[in-house]
């Protein structure tokens, strides 16, 4: 952006030529503008040698006036501004200044841009989707038990229906038949939703509560942390504060040398000043440092306990599982035996049926040997059925025993484990609040350091030692003040 | 490397359309050039100013290497004034957005 040079009106004669300056026709004379620089009874003699930057003040030529302390104080004060401005202009006109910033940018910047880390927060949601998976799987198994069950019911009644009166082979005795094994299929179907399917639909909403539990939790933590943009605002808050820190510092150093004070005195006088402070910074530093430590070492701790505590949860929904499925074989295994032994009372009732009905044959029928040879065959066919059934019976008792003896390990199982759960949760819940104990004390500690950096800018600008009036700092000739300038006064953005 | 960038407005919560991000950073670099000179000026002593202001017509070789021995502060002077003048942006962000 290219910038004109102020024009001066306080000092017309900025002309080395002599000419009258543009718009000087019509100004005040110059013997009557304030200030002693034109008072024609304090011009330097003829014999007067000036200094250089002297010379540029054409009041001061060969007129004969008479220089005085006040004189030549003003006149070396006004061509050092003259100097450093046309020293600023020709910083402006070259790309020096652009390339120094450009080079010191690129450091500064990404300096920043690596201090701030997010915290994220985990949700399991896998574990929802499975839970979910393993629970629509059950209610269609649920649903294909009950279909099972009614569509022997219907074929039971198809074959009632079509039962006519007679011998126990016929239709009556498959009626019969059908409708118990509907019967079974429904309470099986019955009891398959009551062990499994109910116990799922439990475990879903268990875990969505947990979760939505969880998410409050997150929540809380996430607003007792300030709020990220606040925590960079700070950030960039301090190192301003910081910035102008050293800024006043170097200028009350310069100030001290323009004093008269040798490098070295004014070197230890801005120490001396500034010892006790930085020793406070850094001591406030070194705190926060180690609380910095400690809190990491908080939230690793938090992070191993959680993870500990999923493993636990892992492990019990597993076990659980195990005693479902292991409740369910019993529940069938328990179901076939009653079948198997329902089926050996209807044969034990069919044998005495026919053993009842071989008795009254008439040993006078012609018929008398084929009718009982017939009746002997079915009895010696009930017979191997009925001792099948029995042995069936037996491996079906069997069975029932190991699974009584495997679903009480597992109920030990799943109780030892829910402890497990409960002490890993509390476990969690007792690191995520250390973690938050020390994450504020953490925040106490920088709040602190601001203070003590705030604070430490105020006595430096009180106790600064100035044996002669601190000179000026003006930014234009037009500019020039009676007073000294602050930092505050310079360009501002905003 | 621009003094105002994206995700420094992104750090500090402040979201600006094109052309006024264009305008801030514009006016933010040359807010930062005007401060580093009147700091190095401000630095000089009065001969050095003499110096300086005798070099009006040397190349920018020549500056940088006068700046380099006279101006021994000089990347501190630029790292603080860019350091003041991004807290500045960042304490009046709400001003900017608003």
């Amino acid at each position: 952006m290219e910038k004109t040079r102020p024009s001066p009106t306080r000092y017309p004669e900025h002309n080395p030529d002599g000419a009258q300056p543009e718009g000087a026709e019509g100004s005040e004379p110059l013997d009557q503008l304030p200030g002693s620089l034109y008072d024609p009874g304090t011009l330097p003699p003829k014999d007067l040698d000036p200094s250089a930057s002297l010379d540029q003040f054409s009041p001061y030529g060969s007129e004969g006036l008479s220089p005085t302390p006040d004189n030549i104080s003003a006149g070396r004060e006004a061509a050092d501004n003259l100097n450093r401005t046309q020293g600023a202009e020709k910083l402006r006109r070259s790309d020096i200044i652009r390339s120094n910033i450009d080079s010191i940018t690129t450091e500064v910047v990404s300096g920043i841009s690596k201090s701030i880390a997010l915290n994220k927060n985990r949700l399991s949601i896998p574990k929802t989707i499975i839970l979910g998976m393993r629970f629509n799987s059950a209610k269609r198994k649920h649903n294909r038990k009950v279909t099972k069950a009614n569509n022997a019911k219907a074929a039971a009644e198809q074959a009632r229906s079509e039962v006519g009166n007679g011998h126990i082979f016929n239709g009556k005795h498959k009626a019969n038949r059908l409708e118990r094994k509907s019967n079974k299929l429904q309470g099986k179907a019955d009891s398959y939703k009551q062990n499994t399917l109910d116990g799922r639909e439990s475990r879903v909403n268990d875990h969505s509560s947990m979760l939505k539990n969880r998410l409050n939790h997150a929540d809380k933590v996430r607003n007792t942390h300030e709020n990220i943009h606040t925590k960079k605002i700070e950030m960039y808050r301090d190192r301003k504060s910081l910035a102008e820190s050293r800024k006043e510092m170097r200028h009350m150093s310069k100030e001290l040398r323009r004093s008269g004070a040798s490098k070295a005195e004014a070197n230890r006088t801005m120490s001396e000043i500034s010892l006790e402070n930085r020793l406070k910074i850094g001591a406030a530093g070194c705190r926060i440092e180690a609380a910095a430590r400690e809190h990491r070492n908080n939230q690793k701790a938090t992070r191993r306990l959680e993870k500990e505590a999923a493993g636990v949860s892992k492990k019990l929904i597993e076990t659980r599982e195990s005693l479902d499925d292991e409740n369910e074989i019993y529940t069938d295994t328990a179901q076939r035996l009653e079948e198997t032994n329902n089926l050996k009372a209807d044969m034990v009732a069919e044998q005495s049926s026919l053993i009842n009905e071989r008795d009254k044959l008439d040993p006078d029928d012609p018929e008398y040997t084929t009718k009982l040879v017939g009746v002997d065959r079915q009895l010696e066919k009930l017979a191997k059925a009925i001792a099948y059934s029995e042995k069936q019976s037996e491996i079906l008792s069997s069975k029932l025993s190991d699974l009584t003896e495997s679903i009480a390990y597992l109920e030990g199982q799943v109780a030892e484990q829910k402890s497990k759960k409960a002490a890993a949760n509390n476990d969690v819940l007792a690191a995520e609040l250390v973690t938050l104990k020390s994450g504020r004390g953490l925040n106490d500690l920088e709040t602190d350091q601001r203070q003590i950096i705030n604070d430490s800018r105020r006595p430096q600008a009180q106790a600064q030692p100035s044996p002669q009036p601190i000179p000026a700092r003006p930014t234009t000739p037009a500019e020039v003040p009676a007073n000294p300038v602050s930092a505050e006064e310079q360009p501002t953005l905003f | 490397m621009p003094i105002l960038t994206k995700s420094f407005l992104q750090d500090i919560g402040l979201e600006l359309d094109d052309e006024t991000f264009a305008a801030l950073a514009d006016h933010t670099d040359s807010t930062l050039h005007e401060r580093v000179i009147s700091e190095i000026t401000d630095e000089l002593s009065p001969e050095q100013a003499a110096e300086l202001a005798s070099l009006q017509n040397a190349d920018d070789d020549i500056l940088q290497l006068w700046l380099v021995d006279n101006v021994p502060d000089l990347q501190e002077i630029v790292a603080d004034e860019i350091d003041i003048l991004l807290g500045e942006i960042a304490e009046n962000s709400d001003a900017i957005q608003g």
